[in-house]
């Protein structure tokens, strides 16, 4: 009796391995076809992006609403990020040079931590969280309320008139925003070093532009036209493959910010790499 | 006195969405100049039918015939040719919200023929004046007018290209009787002065009997029931029967789960 209810209870347990493993390769089953739809997906986005680039007319009056809103609305954002980031560079740096008297390498650190990393990096994530999601909410919001299908039935192809205006502002737009953001964040390592730290504003500025070279400040604007790209599509993307109602445009919004950050992270090490000057 | 013409004719038009059929073969003839009202439950898959005539949705199966010739599928240049046969009034207008009420309606007309703004305006002005609107609401924007409102400046936009067919998905949800009935007048007389095939999707009985010359019932995928707007209350089948008099007993069953 004991031994039959112990090969019943081993049959069982071994049953409930199996079907958890089977669960399993399942589950991993299901988020590689997703993986690989959703690839598909947006290369097939990607294509139709580029057919619409070589096909006039343009939409200018919508290229030029968007580099004012991706470009120049995004500049307060950038800036106070870039402001504060190049202040606590430069007090961050002091505390760690400082303890080997190499106080005097603090303005090159600020100005190339800035130009080739910080200032591409931070600006594209803000850029993610501010125009990413507004782009992924506004094409959304129209593809549930039939905007898109309305633009359609107008004679406007909706990714010339949406999508490729707001992906060429996003290319365009974020080097200059970086280079802005540079030039901010190096000012506020000066202004920390000079004010607080002490240093001779002369030396300051000689410093940071001794060791600084063109390829330094290009290498950024390279990563910075990367990310734009990265944000509008991924903005545009997933507005334009939103489900319906109020909650697939919320799913549209942070799909387009997660993916945009991560997106830029992993680019950004693609990028690094790639430009890496031994 | 000669044989209508068929406008559009479908044949055997299947739609699935995953596993849900929507449209199951589904075979249909618009004659020329009709005004056809397609009346049935919700989600029955009416406005799917609209959207695969016009290609928004893609159908899996069927053909679909403008004036005889076939449109199942088109693509690129003969795509954009076939949608300026059409123009439609979406269930919840479909307005832009960051352009003017006078661009919303001229947004069609500008993308196929080359206008100053002033020309554009002008036309906007008196086409909106034709759905019985002031000047005043041109400069507005969508966000600001009422439902009412809205819908009659998704009819000037529909109407400003003269269309050869004009589509209305469900033209009077959730106005009030008096603004529905405005709206029902309209769809009439524009169909009437533009001498232009109509297709409306509703469940409200009476807009259809105001529109319709006829009437087509869609039911479980397929049209069960297409006749004269006359003989709908004769029709002598149970599912019109039930449908129009808004019985809760009777062959069409409630789907209480989705």
């Amino acid at each position: 009796m004991s031994r039959t209810l112990f090969n019943l209870k081993r049959g069982s347990s071994l049953t409930d391995f199996l079907t958890l493993m089977l669960h399993f390769i399942a589950s991993i089953g299901r988020l590689t076809l997703l993986f690989l739809e959703t690839t598909g997906k947006l290369g097939i986005f990607v294509g139709n992006i580029f057919r619409q680039l070589v096909s006039p007319p343009y939409p200018w009056s919508q290229l030029w609403r968007q580099v004012i809103e991706i470009g120049y609305l995004s500049l307060p954002v950038v800036g106070l990020t870039a402001l504060f980031s190049g202040m606590v560079l430069a007090l961050q740096s002091y505390t760690g040079f400082s303890r080997f008297s190499a106080e005097g390498a603090i303005a090159t650190v600020v100005v190339l931590s800035m130009t080739r990393e910080l200032g591409p990096v931070l600006a594209g994530l803000m850029v993610a969280g501010r125009i990413g999601a507004s782009i992924a909410a506004e094409i959304a919001t129209m593809r549930v309320t039939e905007q898109i299908d309305a633009l359609t039935m107008l004679s406007t192809n909706p990714v010339k008139y949406l999508v490729l205006p707001r992906v060429i502002a996003g290319i365009t737009m974020l080097p200059v925003l970086v280079l802005i953001a540079d030039i901010i964040g190096v000012f506020g390592g000066y202004l920390v070093s000079t004010l607080k730290l002490g240093f001779s504003q002369g030396t300051y500025l000689t410093q940071t532009l001794k060791h600084l070279k063109a390829d330094d400040v290009i290498s950024g604007l390279i990563k910075a036209s990367a990310f734009g790209f990265i944000i509008t599509l991924m903005g545009c993307y997933t507005g334009f493959h939103a489900k319906r109602g109020a909650q697939g445009v919320g799913s549209a919004t942070t799909n387009a910010v997660v993916a945009g950050s991560i997106l830029i992270l992993i680019c950004n090490y693609i990028l690094t790499s790639l430009l890496f000057d031994k | 006195m000669a044989k209508p013409k068929v406008k559009i004719a479908l044949k055997n038009i299947s739609k699935s969405f995953g596993k849900k059929t929507v449209l199951d073969k589904l075979s249909l003839d618009i004659m020329e100049g009709d005004s056809l009202v397609i009346m049935g439950g919700s989600g029955t898959g009416k406005s799917v039918l609209l959207k695969c005539i016009l290609g928004l949705v893609k159908a899996d199966h069927g053909s679909i015939k403008l004036n005889g010739d076939e449109c199942f599928n088109l693509r690129g240049k003969s795509y954009e040719k076939f949608l300026t046969h059409f123009s439609m009034l979406f269930q919840g207008s479909a307005l832009f919200d960051s352009i003017t009420v006078w661009e919303n309606v001229v947004f069609g007309l500008r993308q196929t023929k080359q206008m100053t703004n002033a020309e554009a305006q002008e036309i906007a002005i008196e086409t909106i004046g034709s759905v019985g609107l002031n000047k005043e609401v041109a400069f507005s924007y969508p966000a600001e007018l009422s439902g009412g409102m809205q819908r009659r400046v998704a009819i000037a936009r529909a109407i400003v290209t003269k269309p050869e067919i004009i589509f209305f998905d469900e033209p009077t949800a959730g106005l009030d009787p008096i603004i529905s009935n405005v709206i029902n007048e309209m769809i009439v007389d524009c169909s009437k002065k533009l001498g232009a095939t109509s297709v409306t999707i509703t469940h409200d009985i009476n807009s259809a009997r105001k529109i319709a010359k006829n009437v087509a019932m869609i039911h479980g995928g397929k049209i069960i029931w297409a006749g004269p707007i006359e003989q709908m209350d004769k029709s002598g089948n149970d599912y019109v029967e039930q449908f129009i008099h808004g019985q809760t007993k009777g062959p069409i069953e409630l789907q209480i789960k989705g």
